[in-house]
């Protein structure tokens, strides 16, 4: 059959299948189940789960038990056909991003929208599809704009669902005899969004009104055609039109190929039998994540903290005034897990949404969630949203975690979002190894950056714009059994590659000069941190061209593990009006790395403006042909006392360029003698060393004489801390109005502050004017709700007072919520029948 | 015991509120009828969740355009059903219930009797009894 | 208690009536007295499409044994009559009356005879509506409140009765619908502008209409003004 044929069938299959639609829907029935409306079916499962604690009311999982091969089967043969739509549908595109990177997704849903499936790749978006499709549902599309077989939705909304607005999702509805039956829907992150500047994710608007475009939920197409007034319609909006229709036929063809999958599995088994699997599916996903917490866990609340830096004051090219001021994120968390093995993640805290685009809304946060449970508690199990039914979200409303506000910008939401969950990591962490599941233990890799992203007029003489996925490879966290992974993957996508260079530069007009380990990133410890790596590009036949850098720089989010370090802190180097042409004319020296930023090794082989900043965010700046820039992607943080790390491992980090020489002493207490100068092992140094296991000994004994000098009680340290509080002597501004923007936001919060700091009642921190204004200025402008889809999961973000699990804790400790000081979880076996 | 409540009209939450509440038992079956002139009863099934709060255990069911009172009434011989309820939709000036049309129609089927009962937002057709 | 409202073909004493020469827009039964046999004494309210003189009404009445012939004082088109009947020529009202209804109004108009009364409950409805469709064929029902009294039955509501043609329809609509509101009460239920929202008129129209309703009452009760 040729793919005219193929199209031609399905469109006739869609005006078929509408038929049957419609002449139920003359006779009043929805298309749903047993004549329901979707959004009936949809308050009715929720109405069910709730009341019974079972997803649909399912206490029995029949086809499972019944027939466990068959489901393990179906139900592989599903998620299979999902992975192998990802991985051929990828080819279509025309970025590196999907195509190298595999930036793209694709899920199977039930009616009422909860994720049975998944495949590979950004699967953030296990979830934020999901809540994209309840919003249809809950916002009555059923009776406008209508939904029937061949259909095509479009969202890239995060008030709806989704992280930020460059990963758009196409969303079709499967029906089967007049029934919708499933949802399938595709996502990928595309290179740009037509936002004031260029790339997917912008770093210079202060608000939505320059994130791009944002499309809500919308019905793009029938009968498996997208309209023609949809076709021009977002791709002309942007810089890079061409690679967003190639997008969205990739999206088009994963989709189309999973609902084939679907038809086909109904057509052997019939659709009762794919109503229960979907069904039971989530159910088993529900109780498999339970019983996982359970056994790895403890009940009780876990806390910490993270934070990032954002820092716009003095920045050019930023849109407005008000916005050129510092921000840092904090990120005050708590993971209560409850005795039935079901958990919360609070942000109780957390401080306002700023004027920069790192806010995020709550479905961001739930899909953010969703990855690093999917590498951490439930990688075994099945992934679909039987763990959405298992967690709940405490997301303050105001803060940058929950907007609620019409103007907060989302473009690249990811840089708090993954700072936020630093310490999530390592209460999971401190679960397992409480539980003895070390081998789970990773220490976390919060900042997944740097991102290069820019455009302009490139080498085709086309408006053009970038935008690096090299950062889908950065250093992972230290296990305790194993160090981290070097440049291995970004937590928001698992299954990372940096991408050919070659691949890249055909649709970047940056040449690679280099490309290599980066020494001192993964963060040093007994296990150390996976290690980041490095390119560094120059620019090359382009004109009106732009780049930027974005992600964390004076702050790591990790705090490292049980006395590991975190990773290396970002920083920025670029270089402009360079002397590289000439260099390259006179066959002179130039700089292909900077593996060693302390040397000045960068700055002796090229002339010309240089910008060494320890920040990690800059706006649009112009490059002109032979400007350089330094793309820094990330390391992993460390776990265990770097002085217990085996020598010899220190010996080989030295060898495979992950430290530098001259840092095995400081860091590790390993002392070192070059033994060669000719071998070279990597790009950083030249030369072999051997270890002096002696004077090694000895260091080390010194430095933990050091450290017994230095050290201090904590309640000496905390003395003194708390004089620089309570005085607020050497607190610089930023500081400040971070915590007094978190106090505000929380009375809880401040309750809590001043009881641990024991500081008076009416303490506040004293702030610049500036700071002040900056503060009043957005707690002045007030809430508008952008969350209406009111499915039962939101309940608990949006009004404190109902939350029945588990009180603030930020003052009463939720330990005395338990059972009592022996509670534990119920049963240690499995969930089976009834938790 | 099995109830059938008529839905005319999706602003009928205090009445289902009342049925649900005073009338029917927790544990007791639920059959909402949804008549043609409603949309959709996903909204008013959000706002009072019938399982969640009052612990019913319920089906929602699409009358048809076209259909007369003899659908109804084997809808409810079907289900056997012990009461239908419906909400009070239009009052006399001193606050009395006017029985709409539907319900009229219904107390002079011959298939089917019982005791008429006016809430205060719904009326209780109970202790049915079918056949002649 | 139900009071419900129904309309079966025009029957018995109403239709003999509508079949004189004379147009007639409506006849009302007011009340019903009992005479030994199968005979009912009832009393008529006709209006006639036009005034008809006493003569011609004679004349055209002449198979009805009619015992009393009134005109309306301020409605000239109105005649009350005392007619004597059989039973059967008033059924509903014996039907009714049989099955233990109470009826409120029967109405003979536009081909259709109207008919209100108060029933118990739902067994009783269909008892009743099962005896008067037996004996009229069809019977439609056009609504049915709730109520928990009786009311005025029929031949109940003299001052009614005698009130009817003495104030014209608007003037009895505005008067019962400030009095049921709770116009009258006190403390006062409901002002002016809602009653005058809910008749859909204006404040001062309702002023001027109820000031004429109080004036006719008083006409009636004391005389015309000294």
């Amino acid at each position: 059959m040729s793919p005219s044929d193929r199209t031609d069938d399905r469109r006739a299959e869609a005006r078929r299948e509408k038929e049957a639609v419609r002449e139920k829907r003359r006779r009043g029935e929805g298309i749903g189940w047993n004549g329901r409306t979707l959004r009936e079916q949809l308050a009715e499962l929720e109405d069910k789960t709730e009341a019974t604690g079972h997803y649909c009311g399912l206490s029995e999982l029949t086809l499972k038990n019944g027939d466990p091969i068959r489901y393990e089967q179906l139900y592989a043969r599903l998620r299979g056909d999902l992975v192998t739509a990802r991985e051929t549908s990828k080819e279509v595109s025309a970025t590196p991003i999907v195509e190298q990177e595999g930036e793209l997704c694709y899920g199977l849903f039930t009616p009422e929208g909860d994720s049975i499936t998944v495949s590979t790749g950004i699967i953030v978006h296990v979830h934020t599809m999901s809540e994209a499709i309840k919003f249809m549902i809950n916002h009555d599309y059923e009776e406008s704009p209508g939904i029937e077989p061949g259909d095509i939705f479009v969202n890239n909304d995060p008030h709806v669902g989704d992280v930020h607005p460059c990963d758009l999702m196409t969303i079709i509805p499967i029906f089967h005899d007049g029934e919708l039956i499933a949802w399938v829907g595709g996502v990928n992150h595309v290179i740009d969004t037509g936002a004031i500047g260029p790339g997917s994710m912008n770093v210079s608007q202060a608000s939505r009104f320059g994130d791009g475009a944002y499309y809500t939920a919308r019905k793009i197409g029938e009968n498996f055609e997208l309209y023609n007034s949809w076709k021009k319609e977002y791709p002309a909006k942007t810089r890079t039109p061409n690679f967003l229709k190639l997008d969205e036929r990739t999206r088009m063809t994963g989709c189309l190929m999973v609902r084939q999958s679907v038809k086909a599995m109904i057509d052997e088994h019939g659709v009762e039998t794919f109503k229960q699997l979907a069904r039971e599916a989530v159910e088993d996903g529900r109780r498999g994540f339970r019983s996982r917490i359970k056994r790895t866990m403890l009940p009780g609340t876990y806390r910490g903290a993270s934070f990032v830096d954002a820092l716009y004051e003095g920045q050019e090219n930023v849109t407005r005034e008000y916005a050129q001021e510092n921000h840092i994120m904090h990120a005050p968390s708590e993971l209560h897990i409850r005795e039935d093995g079901t958990f919360q993640v609070s942000f109780e805290g957390a401080n306002k949404w700023g004027w920069h685009p790192f806010n995020c809304t709550p479905a961001a946060i739930q899909g953010g969630i969703w990855v690093m449970l999917t590498q951490t508690v439930i990688p075994n199990e099945l992934v679909n949203d039987g763990a959405y039914y298992a967690c709940d979200f405490h997301l303050p409303v105001g803060s940058w975690a929950n907007t609620q506000n019409t103007e907060t910008a989302h473009a690249y939401a990811w840089h708090f979002l993954v700072s936020a969950w630093a310490p999530l990591w390592q209460h999971l962490s401190r679960g397992y190894f409480a539980r003895g599941f070390w081998e789970e233990i990773n220490a976390g890799n919060a900042n997944t950056s740097n991102w290069l992203q820019g455009g302009g007029i490139d080498q085709f003489d086309r408006l053009h714009a970038v935008n690096s996925f090299e950062s889908a490879c950065e250093g992972i966290g230290a296990r305790y059994v194993e160090d981290g992974e070097p440049h291995a993957s970004a937590v928001w996508n698992p299954e990372g590659d940096m991408g050919d260079a070659e691949a890249w530069e055909m649709v970047e007009p940056l040449p690679f000069l280099g490309r290599a380990v980066k020494p001192n990133t993964g963060g040093v410890g007994r296990r150390a941190g996976g290690a980041g790596f490095e390119s560094m590009r120059t620019v090359k036949d382009v004109s009106r061209w732009l780049l930027y850098e974005m992600g964390n720089g004076y702050m790591t989010s990790d705090g490292g593990l049980f006395g590991g370090y975190p990773a290396a802190s970002g920083y920025l180097l670029n270089a402009r009006e360079t002397d590289l042409e000439e260099r390259f004319e006179n066959q002179e020296d130039y700089p292909q790395h900077d593996l060693d930023p302390e040397s000045g090794d960068f700055e002796s082989k090229i002339d010309g403006e240089i910008t060494r900043r320890p920040e990690g965010i800059s706006t649009p700046k112009e490059f002109d042909d032979y400007g350089m820039y330094l793309n820094y992607l990330r390391g992993g943080s460390g776990l265990g006392d770097p002085l217990e790390r085996d020598p010899e491992d220190v010996l080989s980090d030295i060898h495979d360029g992950y430290v530098l020489p001259r840092h095995a002493e400081d860091a590790y207490g390993v002392v070192v003698e070059k033994v060669d100068g000719e071998a070279k092992h990597n790009s950083a140094v030249q030369g072999e060393w051997e270890l002096d296991e002696e004077a090694t000994a000895t260091r080390r004994r010194e430095m933990r004489a050091e450290r017994t000098e230095e050290a201090q009680p904590v309640s000496e340290w905390y003395d003194e801390e708390r004089e620089r509080i309570r005085t607020q002597n050497d607190l610089i501004d930023d500081i400040k109005k971070t915590y007094e923007s978190s106090m505000r936001m929380s009375p809880q919060f401040a309750a809590f502050f001043r009881d641990f700091w024991d500081l008076s009642d009416d303490f506040v921190f004293d702030l610049s004017e500036q700071a002040q204004k900056s503060l009043d200025n957005r707690f002045d402008s007030g809430l508008r709700p952008m969350w209406d889809s009111h499915t039962r999961g939101h309940k608990t973000w949006l009004e404190v007072d109902d939350e029945p699990y588990v009180p603030y804790t930020w003052t009463d400790r939720s330990i005395q919520d338990l059972s009592g000081p022996e509670s534990t979880f119920a049963d240690r076996e499995r969930a089976s029948d009834d938790d | 015991m099995t109830t059938i409540i008529i839905i005319k009209s999706v602003d009928n939450h205090s009445s289902v509120r009342e049925i649900l509440g005073s009338v029917v038992d927790a544990g007791e079956r639920v059959h909402f009828l949804r008549l043609p002139t409603v949309q959709c009863l996903g909204s008013l099934i959000q706002e009072v969740n019938p399982m969640i709060n009052y612990g019913v255990d319920y089906t929602i069911h699409p009358l048809p355009e076209g259909y007369d009172v003899s659908t109804l009434v084997e809808f409810a011989t079907e289900f056997d059903a012990n009461r239908i309820c419906i909400g009070i939709s239009d009052r006399t000036l001193t606050g009395k219930a006017r029985i709409d049309d539907l319900t009229q129609s219904i107390l002079l089927h011959d298939d089917i009797s019982g005791d008429f009962v006016v809430g205060e937002h719904a009326i209780i057709l109970e202790e049915l009894e079918y056949g002649d | 208690m139900l009071r419900i409202e129904f309309q079966i073909e025009l029957a018995g004493i109403s239709s003999h009536l509508f079949d004189i020469d004379e147009p007639v827009t409506s006849i009302e039964i007011d009340n019903a007295l009992p005479v030994s046999g199968d005979k009912v004494f009832l009393f008529l309210s006709v209006q006639f499409d036009s005034e008809i003189t006493a003569d011609r009404l004679s004349e055209e009445l002449s198979n009805i044994d009619v015992v009393d012939v009134t005109q309306a004082e301020l409605n000239r088109h109105i005649y009350y009559l005392g007619v004597m009947a059989q039973l059967s020529d008033a059924s509903v009202l014996s039907l009714l009356t049989e099955t233990k209804a109470i009826p409120h109004r029967i109405v003979g108009k536009n081909a259709q005879l109207e008919v209100m009364a108060s029933v118990r409950d739902w067994n009783h409805l269909k008892e009743v509506a099962d005896a008067i469709e037996t004996e009229h064929g069809s019977l439609e029902l056009l609504g049915t409140t709730q109520t928990e009294n009786i009311g005025f039955p029929l031949g109940g509501n003299k001052i009614k009765h005698s009130m009817t043609g003495k104030l014209s329809e608007e003037q009895l609509e505005v008067l019962e619908t400030a009095y049921q509101m709770g116009y009258f009460k006190v403390p006062q239920e409901v002002t002016a502008e809602e009653i005058a929202s809910e008749l859909d008129i204006s404040r001062s129209t309702l002023s001027a209409r109820l000031r004429r309703v109080e004036h006719n009452f008083c006409a009636l009760l004391f005389g015309p003004q000294e």
